[in-house]
């Protein structure tokens, strides 16, 4: 049953074990196991994009990513990063452990062998080494404290628009309201709105630009920032500025 | 690089394999249907017809099956095939595109199956298709559609390029009024796309071409999720969500 391992048909498109290969591909994700020629052809024919497009998205629902081999494409990398995910989580195990099994056995010896005088000595060493370690973590948990209480200093160029009246008094927003600290996600919602055309822009304490989209429409839905802080959002519409507001993430 | 199970089954006992595959000859007849191959109470019978033709293609299949995917794929795009050409022999009959569909497909309906997330899946795996066009398209694509642009992406187009030069054009962006127009954009960007190319293209040859691959994505959508209308509107949705770093992605 083996043939010629051919991807073009005889009109120089891609037959259909040149489509099914490229799917493949994408489907486990090793395009770059793809023959080059394969590659070139595919980005310069629409023709056959289409007909990649077309297999791939019936297959959407077939499940490839539990594949340990293929007939063509070598997994090895894929299977090495699903080898090390798992060694990582059975030494985290492990280590775990050990640990509990370390300080459990420390305790019982301080208990059961150690003379009054070394247990003394024990407790002398340990308050010596709370007062000197003490330091340490309450100095890194304060620089953190402070890089956090930084991400929530206002940005005064906008803080200073927030609730401002602009021009355009059309645009009346429901959500987000002022200064509410986001859930998982943050609607964005106008009333009767002539929200065609508009632009939200998303701007963090530090007066960066963190995300900007056209609204097609509304309600809008983001996934909140990753990062914890004040955030700004804009409204604006053909370079004129609608509305400022604010929200949390924490 | 193991074999895939399949192959054996496909040399020993066909019939088999094609019992096996019932649910995905399914949904690729379910799909051609929504394309215009007959109503729901013809799905049995065009089920039973394209799976007679499959095995009528055994034979075939088993001599140009030649190993660089797997069996499934292959047979899918085979399939594929079939319910075109029953397609092109029968007259379009009503849509299944309607809520009773549902009652008679034991999938989800076409509706919930072609979700937004799904279109954001095949919208990644036609960006991925124009490999080493890629760089350029994104940085068009992000140009077109307003969406921040980064040194890594010119630096990705052509990771040779003149740091000065794309320092200049990058400080000079920021710039730009929001009004300015797609050609204007385009038009101020070509000396800088002339250096990353090394040719001398006129003000309008990049934003034609951009339009055009705009227009291939939203054909290639169109034509692999039934009843979907993607334009240039949505394609700036998808690009939008595709580079947001929060957008909602479930």
């Amino acid at each position: 049953m083996t043939v010629e391992k051919g991807f073009f048909d005889s009109t120089h498109h891609l037959n259909d074990a040149g489509v099914a290969m490229y799917v493949d591909a994408l489907k486990l994700d090793v395009l770059d196991q793809v023959p080059q020629e394969v590659r070139d052809h595919v980005s310069e024919c629409q023709k056959c994009r289409k007909e990649i497009t077309g297999l791939y998205t019936l297959l959407m629902e077939e499940d490839y990513t539990t594949l340990r081999s293929h007939p063509y494409f070598s997994l090895d990398k894929r299977e090495a990063a699903r080898g090390w995910r798992l060694a990582y989580r059975i030494a985290a195990v492990i280590g775990g452990i050990a640990v509990t099994g370390a300080v459990a056995y420390y305790l019982a010896g301080l208990g059961a062998s150690r003379t009054t005088d070394e247990a003394r000595r024990i407790e002398q060493i340990r308050g010596e080494d709370s007062i000197r370690n003490s330091g340490t973590p309450g100095l890194r948990r304060h620089d953190d404290e402070q890089a956090l209480a930084a991400r929530y200093e206002p940005y005064p160029e906008l803080e200073n628009m927030v609730n401002g009246a602009f021009r355009s008094g059309d645009v009346e927003v429901i959500s987000p309201r002022n200064g509410i600290t986001a859930g998982d996600s943050l609607w964005f919602d106008l009333k009767d709105g002539a929200w065609s055309g508009l632009i939200v822009t998303i701007v963090s304490n530090t007066g960066e630009n963190v995300y900007s989209a056209h609204l097609a429409s509304v309600p809008f839905a983001l996934r909140r920032p990753a990062e914890p802080g004040l955030y700004y959002w804009k409204l604006q519409n053909a370079g004129e500025l609608l509305y400022v507001g604010k929200f949390l993430v924490k | 690089m193991k074999e895939d199970p399949d192959i054996e089954i496909l040399r020993q006992d066909p019939s088999a394999l094609i019992y096996k595959y019932r649910d995905m000859i399914r949904i690729i007849v379910v799909n051609a249907m929504a394309g215009g191959l007959g109503g729901r109470e013809r799905i049995a019978s065009v089920v039973d017809t394209v799976t007679s033709e499959l095995m009528l293609r055994i034979p075939s299949i088993q001599a140009n099956y030649n190993g660089t995917s797997l069996v499934r794929t292959y047979v899918s795009a085979v399939v594929r095939n079939i319910c075109r050409s029953l397609r092109m022999s029968q007259p379009a009959e009503k849509s299944l595109d309607d809520p009773a569909h549902e009652e008679a497909v034991p999938l989800a309906s076409m509706h919930e199956r072609y979700s937004i997330n799904q279109a954001r899946s095949v919208f990644r795996a036609i960006l991925l298709q124009f490999d080493r066009s890629l760089p350029k398209l994104i940085v068009c694509l992000k140009l077109k559609f307003r969406i921040a642009l980064g040194r890594e992406d010119f630096l990705r187009w052509q990771p040779g390029c003149d740091q000065h030069i794309l320092s200049d054009f990058l400080a000079d962006m920021q710039t730009w009024p929001e009004s300015l127009t797609d050609m204007e954009i385009f038009r101020r960007s070509t000396p800088l796309f002339n250096h990353l190319q090394s040719k001398e293209a006129t003000d309008d040859t990049v934003r034609r071409w951009t339009s055009s691959k705009i227009a291939e994505i939203a054909d290639a959508l169109n034509c692999s999720i039934p009843g979907a209308h993607f334009d240039e509107e949505t394609i700036r949705l998808l690009t939008e969500d595709y580079f947001s770093p929060f957008l909602l992605r479930d």
